[in-house]
């Protein structure tokens, strides 16, 4: 009897077979044309003609280049937006892949003449950097360079600032900081009340899990954290009678707001209460 | 699955890595996602990440690293969540020695398994469904995920187990 069961189970589902929207044949055709798309944007082939005169285009172009280069006024690409409790993947024009994480705000700008990469951010943001010419992230409270890595930069407000380094190296120029900070592959930081702290394993998981809503963090203050969930969704935090210094460690499901208040508050002793029209958290130790 | 390389990464090269894996790769985005068309959208950008960086690739990994690109690109712009796997059941009823009833239990029977499945754990759900589905050897979806045979054998049992009591409890 047993036996026939398992039969039947093995019998069953090695009939089985996945549904196909599409054929393997167009697939590889879809495939094909992707990557001519991909080729025709990175190489054109000229004839003589078209060289000759694309040679004498391309001096004018050099020179415009050059002007525009120098006198270059910074012009930035409008507003690359992400929802509340949403992620977004956005690709840059060299295809480096930004992944905003909620309520966060992306703007680029690229240097014609040195081919440098600037992106501004608001919020929440895991890049991953094209190899090229430097790649500079500036957020409020200062910026990071980079060559081709993967990084997570989490800089809703100037007060707490969190930076992990998947892949590769990046540089931290921070206004509370006069000399660079170098972060390597597998570290990461918190930088809170105008100083450094604590240096922390990266997670490759964990980084993207966060696009997810899904936060881990070791001993966290609890006034950075608080804020932290309080602008993710857009929100002001105000602490009444809370300790701030205390410290957090754990994981804080952040898809959506009060999931993640009532772990914390839970976790710590708090109460809080949320005013819609003001915008605003108010946190105070949990009455007795 | 053989693999035969060429001596240059180019188109040819890409041909057989699309024909060798593209069926296993597919069908494993499905066992992630419970979705064709997310499958089949992912897959492609798959095999395009693979053309970009197929300088690189060394071909003994070629196999591994697709699946764990696979992985990723599905893990950073999807959700974990209970799935509702719903497969194509290639049997024929057109056998007139089987009774209506005998049809009607084995359709039941069907929508019972096909639910039992898509509630297996995650890792184990991929494993089996490799094994019994694309017919791939222990020691194939080993070297895929880079688990041991070992791990391959007792998620297949644990599977199997847990298919048996989910369905007996539910008859």
């Amino acid at each position: 009897m047993e036996q026939d069961r398992i039969k039947n189970i093995d019998a069953f589902t090695c009939r089985y077979s996945t549904p196909a929207r599409r054929s393997k044949d167009q697939a590889w055709a879809m495939l094909n044309q992707k990557i001519e798309q991909a080729e025709n944007h990175k190489t054109r082939k000229f004839s003589k003609t078209s060289l000759v005169i694309g040679s004498i285009a391309a001096v004018f172009v050099f020179l415009f280049i050059l002007y525009t280069g120098m006198f270059n006024t910074g012009k930035y690409s409008p507003d690359i937006k992400s929802e509340v409790a949403s992620s977004k993947k956005y690709y840059l024009p060299d295809s480096s892949v930004v992944y905003l994480n909620s309520n966060s705000t992306i703007k680029y700008h690229y240097n014609n003449f040195t081919g440098e990469r600037n992106v501004v951010l608001e919020g929440e943001a895991l890049f991953e950097v094209r190899e090229g010419r430097r790649f500079i992230v500036e957020f409020e409270g200062g910026k990071a360079k980079v060559l081709g890595t993967v990084f997570n930069v989490s800089a809703y407000s100037g007060n707490f600032m969190q930076f992990d380094c998947v892949e590769g190296r990046i540089e931290l120029n921070l206004d509370v900081q006069r000399k660079r900070i170098r972060v390597s592959e597998g570290d990461g930081l918190y930088v809170s009340n105008e100083q450094i702290s604590q240096l922390h394993d990266v997670n490759v998981d964990s980084i993207y899990e966060r696009l997810n809503g899904l936060y881990h963090w070791e001993k966290i203050r609890i006034d950075n954290l608080l804020s932290f969930i309080s602008r993710r969704f857009g929100y002001s935090a105000d602490f009444g009678s809370i300790d701030p210094s205390r410290k957090f460690s754990g994981k804080v499901d952040l898809t959506d707001m009060n999931t993640g208040l009532n772990i914390v508050s839970y976790a710590m002793g708090i109460d809080y209460s949320v005013s819609d029209e003001e915008k605003m958290i108010t946190f105070n130790a949990k009455s007795q | 699955m053989p693999f035969m390389v060429g001596t240059k990464k180019g188109k040819d090269w890409f041909k057989g890595v699309f024909d060798n894996y593209y069926e296993y790769v597919r069908n494993y985005l499905f066992y992630l996602s419970g979705d064709i068309e997310i499958a089949e959208d992912i897959v492609q950008d798959v095999f395009m990440k693979v053309w970009e960086i197929r300088d690189t690739i060394k071909d003994e990994t070629i196999k591994p690293l697709l699946f764990r690109i696979a992985r990723n690109l599905f893990y950073n712009t999807h959700k974990r969540k209970v799935l509702d796997l719903r497969f194509v059941n290639n049997y024929d009823h057109k056998n007139e020695n089987e009774s209506p009833e005998y049809v009607l239990e084995m359709k039941e029977f069907d929508a019972k398994l096909q639910k039992a499945i898509s509630n297996l754990p995650e890792h184990c759900r991929r494993i089996f469904l490799m094994s019994r589905i694309d017919e791939m050897k222990y020691h194939e979806i080993a070297d895929s995920l880079k688990v041991s045979v070992k791990a391959v054998e007792k998620q297949i049992s644990k599977a199997l187990k847990l298919l048996r009591e989910n369905i007996d409890y539910k008859v």
